[in-house]
């Protein structure tokens, strides 16, 4: 079986159940898979000198120590939160200068994020089924960044590979320094004892590699942490401040040449013709490569390359499918109205329910589709020699699928991937279509490298976008404004099928989707009859993972109405919540901190508003208050207070960055967010177009994060789904008016 | 050929006049901290100063900067020192993805050389970059404690109680 075949059928199963991997597993077999290095505990001696202390920590006899860290830092800190795991048992200051944290070169199975694949924690991975999916993940290398879940898969993991290191190279230090391993005490990258005797990891670890790494080995106490739990600063902030961090744009091997691109202006569209005129003789140009879907210009220089692709003659054929956004959601409404149902679950007797209520509230929300709009555009740096062997440096939110994609443009012998920063990612870089087009430009001037540069517009309209949809929320209200029943109905294009049509070249059924439904299940309150169901339908354009991905219209949604149901009972929205939440519940106690934290005080009126959101997602419960001032339509964005259950806190200051602009992610979808596809055709382009909050815009935001002993949640995400819902109701606080439909600026509101 | 200054150091560079800045800096001079992001001059990740203004280095173009002096993030300090703007950065942890910082640094950098103590409604005036993570927060946090810096590291503005009220040490 090959690894692209074998690549299709865990992303097949990915998306279902353990049970699944498990089958997979079996057809690879499980002597095989009994070999999978899936804890990457072992030592090696590299060829440069340096050492491996188990897959995570690299140490040269110069005393550079180097951590590894398997997950794309787009810029959710996750370099600086995950060396502190490392750090924090190895007794390292990851500040110091001869720390590095990056991205590795290599696909170890010790790396493959098998939490995200099997949406389980590695903690809780136990019994054969488990054992197999493990390995199945790990055999492919599916080194991936998504689903706020690099934290989550690595809070063992890390730590076991510090303790691993730190104990073999105490055994290394006590023999290299003839004394007990007592009496040795550990500090920065190094040993002492009290007679003044020193030894730096760097000149033991080629000793301790010899060791057998530990069976078990016991973690540093919580009540002694250093590193963990504190404000460490970020160990990427000197270089982006300096201006010398590397991303994906600023890489600059020896010989590079720059390609711009020029891709469809409809999606599904073909190159009809091509007329180069005399763009060829043009100042640095160096090569035109036609593809079926896009023309790129290669030159010295990224402008000369550019406009050499503008002054092309393309005529482009007409698609077999024109996508087209009013279209799709005039069709979700219809199958909404006719009921088409394709998945339902139901508990107590819904109908029954609001046939009794004193009150009913049906009312239709409606999202639309976004782009990423990352501020580093979609790019690749491709050098396809001569002997088929790639290099590829990018910025990308998996290095497996990176591979894959290269090997689907070209008899590839072997593809070496190095991973740079990037500039933002949301998602937009789990995408293979940057990496394609890079490689086929590659391939076309074979012996240089070259960086494949997409234009601002080439980039918002390059698709992979978070899906419209629309939901049909329903509640009926007892006399007393207790819930009776709560439905929640949402139609959307099936996301995981279109990206896994596009990336992995699977088809899988939308109706088994469950980023449809995703923070619908499992709603949090209370009623006697409970209702979701889904629309799904194949997407007419591409779609794909966007911050918070089904959380970002569902969060809204269920909060949003619940602001509504509130209203109708004439209860204060903070309390309404409290009666249909569990006592004690996660949610409950994020209200409450919220409430104390913001100072809730009811309604506001005279032109105040204030608005609160809950919305549990990727494992952290977040609540919002947003306060507003209203004039006319101009909404002035006094200040949000946000209250977090991310369980145990890394690194408060990284949480609080990542709530922060999470909230300004969500914020600005809320206010300007949306992509028109018309005739097969993203109308918007630019951010003149395609609007994003700025500085003058966006409110102080306070974040409160709750004390917990449980493992870790995602922080990365769940700040977006609140800021939705949570502004609407603060709009409707001060005005009165219900915004069921967003952005917020197509009902004519604009921000002060 | 083209003259111009850049981070003090002068440049005879036979390029396109009608290529932007923006690209001369990063394709033929190696100057990647300047980021491209729109090329409409929207965001803001490639400003630059010339002659001391901040310029968004994607829509001007070569020809029109000549003999002028460039000021790019590479060259606000010396290597291995930091100006009071980029220590206040650190200091904040403004940075997340980091690809907008160099321009919201210069910016900054800019509009505490034309007003040392901004009010948040001067800095939300003067500040109009994109950054797509949100660490607007932390921006505005970093621009008054670096004006607080310059301030307690420059000369003192009040004069001191015996000298004439007139003769105010210079700012």
């Amino acid at each position: 079986m090959t690894k692209r075949s074998l690549t299709r059928r865990v992303f097949l199963i990915g998306s279902a159940a353990i049970g699944g991997t498990a089958v997979a597993g079996l057809g690879i077999g499980v002597g095989y898979l009994a070999m999978v290095d899936v804890d990457g505990h072992g030592a090696r001696v590299l060829g440069d000198g340096s050492v491996d202390l188990t897959a995570w920590i690299n140490i040269s006899p110069d005393n550079t120590i180097t951590i590894y860290v398997p997950f794309l830092e787009m810029g959710q800190g996750t370099h600086t939160g995950l060396a502190q795991l490392v750090g924090e048992e190895l007794g390292l200051d990851i500040n110091a200068d001869n720390i590095r944290v990056v991205h590795p070169s290599e696909d170890l199975a010790a790396f493959a994020n098998w939490t995200m694949i099997l949406d389980e924690r590695p903690e809780r991975l136990s019994g054969p089924l488990q054992w197999l999916g493990k390995r199945v993940v790990g055999a492919l290398g599916v080194v991936a960044t998504g689903g706020s879940t690099a934290m989550v898969a690595s809070f063992t993991a890390m730590r076991e590979a510090g303790a691993i290191a730190r104990e073999m190279l105490t055994e290394a230090a006590a023999a290299e320094l003839g004394v007990h391993r007592d009496r040795l005490m550990l500090g920065y990258a190094g040993f002492g004892t009290a007679d003044g005797k020193e030894v730096k990891f760097g000149e033991i670890a080629a000793r301790a590699a010899k060791l057998a790494p530990p069976a078990t080995v016991t973690l540093k106490d919580p009540a002694k942490w250093e590193l963990i739990g504190k404000p460490v600063p970020r160990v990427d902030v000197p270089a982006k401040v300096a201006g010398t961090a590397v991303f994906g744009t600023d890489v600059r091997p020896e010989g590079l040449l720059f390609a711009a691109l020029r891709r469809a202006p409809q999606f599904g569209a073909k190159v009809a013709s091509l007329s180069e005129g005399d763009v060829r003789k043009r100042r640095g140009i160096v090569e035109i490569v036609r593809m079926d879907d896009a023309v790129a210009v290669v030159a010295d220089n990224s402008w000369r390359a550019r406009e050499a692709v503008d002054a092309l003659e393309i005529t482009w054929g007409a698609p077999a499918v024109l996508s087209d956004s009013a279209a799709l959601v005039a069709d979700l409404k219809a199958r909404l109205k006719a009921k088409a149902f394709t998945r339902e679950e139901k508990e107590g007797d819904f109908d029954r329910a609001l046939g009794g209520s004193m009150q009913m509230i049906n009312e239709v929300y409606e999202t639309p589709f976004l782009a990423h709009a990352a501020m580093e555009p979609m790019n690749a740096t491709v050098l396809w020699r001569a002997d088929d062997t790639v290099e590829v440096r990018v910025p990308t939110q998996s290095s497996m699928l990176t591979r894959s994609a290269v090997e689907g443009v070209g008899p590839a012998k072997r593809v070496d991937v190095h991973v740079t920063l990037a500039g933002g990612g949301f998602g937009r870089r789990a995408e293979t279509d940057f990496v394609s087009y890079a490689a086929r430009v590659a391939l076309a001037v074979k012996g240089r490298p070259v960086q494949t540069l997409w234009s601002r517009e080439e980039d918002t309209r390059g698709g992979a976008y978070r899906p419209a949809s629309v939901a049909m929320m329903t509640a009926a209200l007892d006399g007393r404004g207790q819930l009776e029943g709560l439905s929640a109905i949402i139609a959307a294009p099936s996301l995981s099928s279109s990206f896994m049509a596009r990336n992995v070249g699977l088809s899988s059924d939308p109706a088994s989707d469950r980023v449809t439904l995703e923070g619908i299940v499992g709603f949090p309150y209370l009623a006697k009859a409970r209702r979701i169901a889904a629309v799904d339908t194949e997407s007419p354009a591409p779609i794909g993972y966007w911050r918070s991905v089904g959380h970002s219209h569902n969060g809204f949604y269920m909060e949003a109405f619940i602001d509504e149901c509130a209203a109708a009972a004439g209860i204060d929205p903070a309390e309404f919540r409290r009666m249909h939440l569990a006592e004690g519940s996660r949610h409950a106690r994020v209200l409450e901190k919220l409430v104390a934290a913001s100072g809730w005080s009811g309604r506001g009126g005279n032109g105040r508003g204030r608005g609160l959101a809950l919305h549990e997602s990727f494992r952290s419960v977040v609540g919002a208050v947003v306060d507003v001032s209203v004039s006319g339509t101009t909404v002035k964005l006094e200040k949000v207070t946000i209250a977090a259950d991310c369980g145990r806190i890394i690194n408060p200051q990284l949480v609080e960055a990542q709530m922060q602009g999470g909230f300004v992610f969500g914020l600005t979808a809320a206010i300007y967010g949306k992509i028109d596809i018309v005739a097969g055709a993203a109308q918007q382009g630019n951010f003149d177009s395609y609007r994003m909050l700025r500085l003058a815009e966006a409110p102080p935001i306070e974040v409160h994060l709750l004390d917990s002993e449980d493992l870790p949640g995602g922080v990365g995400e769940p700040g977006t789904p609140v800021a939705a819902p949570a502004l609407v109701a603060a709009i409707f606080s001060a005005t009165g008016e219900r915004l069921r439909k967003l952005p917020i600026a197509e009902a004519g509101y604009t921000i002060g | 050929m083209i003259s111009l200054t850049i981070n003090g150091t002068r440049h005879e560079l036979d390029v396109e006049g009608e290529m932007p800045l923006l690209w001369v800096l990063r394709d033929e001079l190696g100057l990647t901290g300047t980021k491209y992001s729109c090329g409409i001059g929207r965001c803001g990740a490639c400003t630059v100063l010339v002659d001391g203004e901040a310029k968004r280095a994607c829509t001007i173009v070569l020809e029109d900067v000549a003999d002028s002096e460039v000021t790019t993030i590479e060259g606000l300090a010396p290597a291995g020192t930091w100006t009071a703007v980029q220590e206040a950065w650190i200091a904040e942890q403004v940075p997340q993805c980091g690809y907008c910082q160099p321009g919201l640094i210069v910016a900054a950098t800019r509009l505490l050389a034309a007003n040392p103590r901004p009010s948040d409604a001067e800095i939300d005036a003067a500040i109009d970059n994109i950054c797509r993570c949100g660490t607007y927060d932390r921006v505005r946090r970093a621009i008054h404690r670096a004006a607080e810096m310059q301030a307690a590291s420059a000369p003192p503005a009040v004069p001191a109680p015996a000298a004439p009220a007139s003769e105010g040490a210079p700012q």
